[in-house]
């Protein structure tokens, strides 16, 4: 009774938490599948026809596939950058770690705005063809995903000890290719997922720098949703349907990320203790 | 294929701070040595040089004709017991001590051949399918020694293999280690320090002292005669005497006396073992302040405030002949001259 009595509280709290995060999430949700609701408690009617229109919709199914796109190319930007200075960080220079984390702070000690300006004036002095590009959006998003990813990396390395399994593999002769596929990426596979959803989920719901560096030249998910909020003939159960789609993105990857850190956690614990 | 070492004049400096000063060793073939001292005497990173881990600031190494100084870790032919064992958690036991072979590019065939042999010298054979974090310590630490073992190394380096092991599971895993190593005849080199884990296993056992050989000696030479101050504080349970010559003597009480080597104060070492309760009138005046029983040994510990002496000494005897004392009491205590080891300051 006392171990009840005890959990109770949190469980009363837990649902006030969800029920303050996912009821907006359950309007939407609604909403997206309502045929009227105006003033009534629950919608007058339910249809599939705003998601049946959303898929033949040209502009929606290109800022969607588009904005995928750029979150799937900047995942595997950011890993291509950064698995090897992590891993060599660890195993052969530590040092490179200072000027890492250095790089690591900027997009939290700059905002995004200030960010972007400076990427906006840097190609303006030197390289003006990269203006508006996806190339140079792609670009920023790299590096405002690169603290997540680098963190991510970072913890799944010192976790699964990469410079003891580098020297060991050595030991036993095999080339620092041969380490690394064979017995570094398999250790921290479940970190290079979890940096890889990281980037993605940046791309996947920045706006600030996309508004500043290529406007509607190349639509995203958050742009598509700004512009039709602004506009005047803003169709309110499309967007419904764009959040909802953007929400169960981030609940996948969310849930996906929780799984993955369990895993790293309990690859370094012991199953059983025997001696 | 077993090889001698040898390693000439090698020095180490990190950041301009030597860690290694001059380190010259010579290790037959099959021998096992001991590289024994405490924190940062420079034993592990002599070991890292060896296996190829650490570069040296000068100096050379050799296996056998081979100078291996200049050779990558991949290149030496080594086989390497880490610390922390450092096995490949997404590997089996089985997949673990195959690797080396796997990396070779040896058949499938002689692989499991190989790998079958070293899980029997090893008593591993029902866990050949486990994960290291289904292993306990011990079997991890098994697990690591097969692996170095599999390619058949020239040379094996321990570095503190036991040290992570409980008290039971590290003295029976010492013996393991011993008996393998000499059923398959491989140079091998360990890090300690436990000194008991050296003496009980090594052939030689060095003593290392700031980044220089103390002394490397037979476990018995050095426990009977160490060469210097350091080994003598370093190796047994000891007491040591500080003693200014009078008249160009140094004396303890009225027992002790030998000629000084310099008018200088001398360092007299002795055994705990070595020091022995005399009739009340002979020897030094101590109080007893302490008894530790330790099973078939028992450990006094004295104050002695006699004889121009201040300090507190250690006396190992058996059990059964100290039943009778107890702290607070009053005894006299000796040793014979030649069990002292005698070193100018």
């Amino acid at each position: 009774m006392a171990v009840k009595s005890s959990v109770l509280p949190g469980r009363i709290l837990l649902a006030f938490v969800a029920a303050y995060i996912l009821l907006p999430v359950a309007a939407t949700l609604l909403y997206s599948l309502a045929t009227v609701w105006r003033s009534e408690m629950l919608p007058e009617g339910y249809t599939l026809s705003h998601w049946a229109k959303s898929f033949i919709d040209q502009r929606f199914v290109s800022v969607l596939l588009r904005t995928l796109g750029l979150a799937v190319v900047v995942s595997f930007v950011t890993l291509a950058l950064l698995l090897p200075a992590v891993w060599w960080q660890r195993v052969r220079n530590p040092k490179i770690g200072i000027a890492l984390q250095m790089l690591a702070a900027v997009p939290f000690a700059l905002p995004t705005l200030i960010i972007g300006l400076g990427l906006l004036t840097l190609t303006g002095d030197y390289l003006p063809q990269a203006q508006g590009t996806v190339w140079l959006l792609g670009l920023g998003h790299v590096a405002l995903a690169f603290p997540f990813a680098y963190w991510a990396l970072d913890n799944a390395m010192a976790a699964a000890n990469v410079r003891a399994l580098s020297e060991a593999a050595s030991t036993c002769g095999a080339s620092p290719f041969a380490t690394l596929i064979r017995v570094i990426l398999p250790n921290v596979g479940p970190g290079i997922a979890m940096a890889g959803i990281m980037a993605f989920g940046t791309s996947f719901n920045e706006l600030v720098l996309t508004q500043l560096l290529v406007g509607s030249r190349y639509e995203t998910v958050q742009l598509y949703a700004l512009n039709m909020l602004k506009g005047a003939d803003a169709d309110y159960n499309l967007l419904a349907v764009m959040t909802v789609i953007n929400f169960t993105i981030t609940l996948v990857l969310s849930i996906a990320m929780v799984s993955l850190n369990g895993r790293t956690a309990n690859a370094s614990l012991p199953k059983k203790a025997k001696s | 294929m077993s090889t001698p070492i040898h390693l000439g004049a090698i020095t180490k400096s990190f950041n301009g701070k030597p860690a290694l000063s001059g380190i010259d060793l010579d290790i037959a073939q099959g021998e096992m040595i001991a590289l024994l001292g405490a924190s940062g005497c420079g034993k592990t990173t002599l070991l890292r040089i060896i296996a190829g881990l650490e570069q040296p600031s000068s100096g050379q190494i050799h296996f056998g004709t081979r100078d291996v100084t200049d050779l990558s870790v991949q290149a030496r032919r080594i086989g390497m017991v880490f610390q922390g064992y450092a096995l490949f958690p997404n590997m089996t036991v089985r997949q673990n001590i195959g690797f080396p072979l796997k990396i070779a590019g040896e058949s499938a065939s002689a692989i499991t051949a190989r790998v079958n042999e070293l899980l029997e010298m090893t008593g591993l054979g029902p866990r050949g399918d486990h994960h290291p974090n289904q292993l306990s310590g011990g079997q991890q630490q098994r697990t690591a020694l097969a692996r170095a073992l599999a390619p058949r190394p020239d040379v094996l380096l321990l570095d503190e293999p036991l040290s992570a092991l409980d008290a039971q599971v590290r003295d029976h895993l010492r013996d393991e280690i011993a008996r393998i190593q000499k059923t398959v005849g491989t140079t091998t080199v360990l890090v300690t320090h436990d000194q008991a884990e050296a003496m009980a296993i090594a052939d030689r056992v060095v003593i290392m002292h700031e980044g220089r050989v103390e002394q490397a000696s037979r476990p018995e030479a050095l426990y009977e005669m160490p060469a210097s101050g350091y080994t003598a504080s370093f190796i047994g349970t000891r007491n040591r005497f500080d003693v200014s010559p009078q008249g160009g003597e140094l004396r303890i009480g009225g027992f002790f006396r030998q000629a000084a080597a310099n008018s200088a104060a001398h360092q007299v070492w002795v055994r705990a073992e070595a020091l022995r309760i005399v009739p009340a009138g002979q020897g030094l005046a101590v109080t007893v302040e302490a008894k530790l029983f330790q099973g078939p040994i028992t450990r006094l510990y004295l104050t002695c405030h006699a004889d121009g002496l201040s300090q507190t000494l250690k006396l190992d005897a058996p059990s059964e002949g100290l039943r009778g004392v107890e702290p607070g009491q009053s005894l006299h205590v000796t040793f014979d001259q030649e069990s002292a080891d005698v070193f100018a300051a």
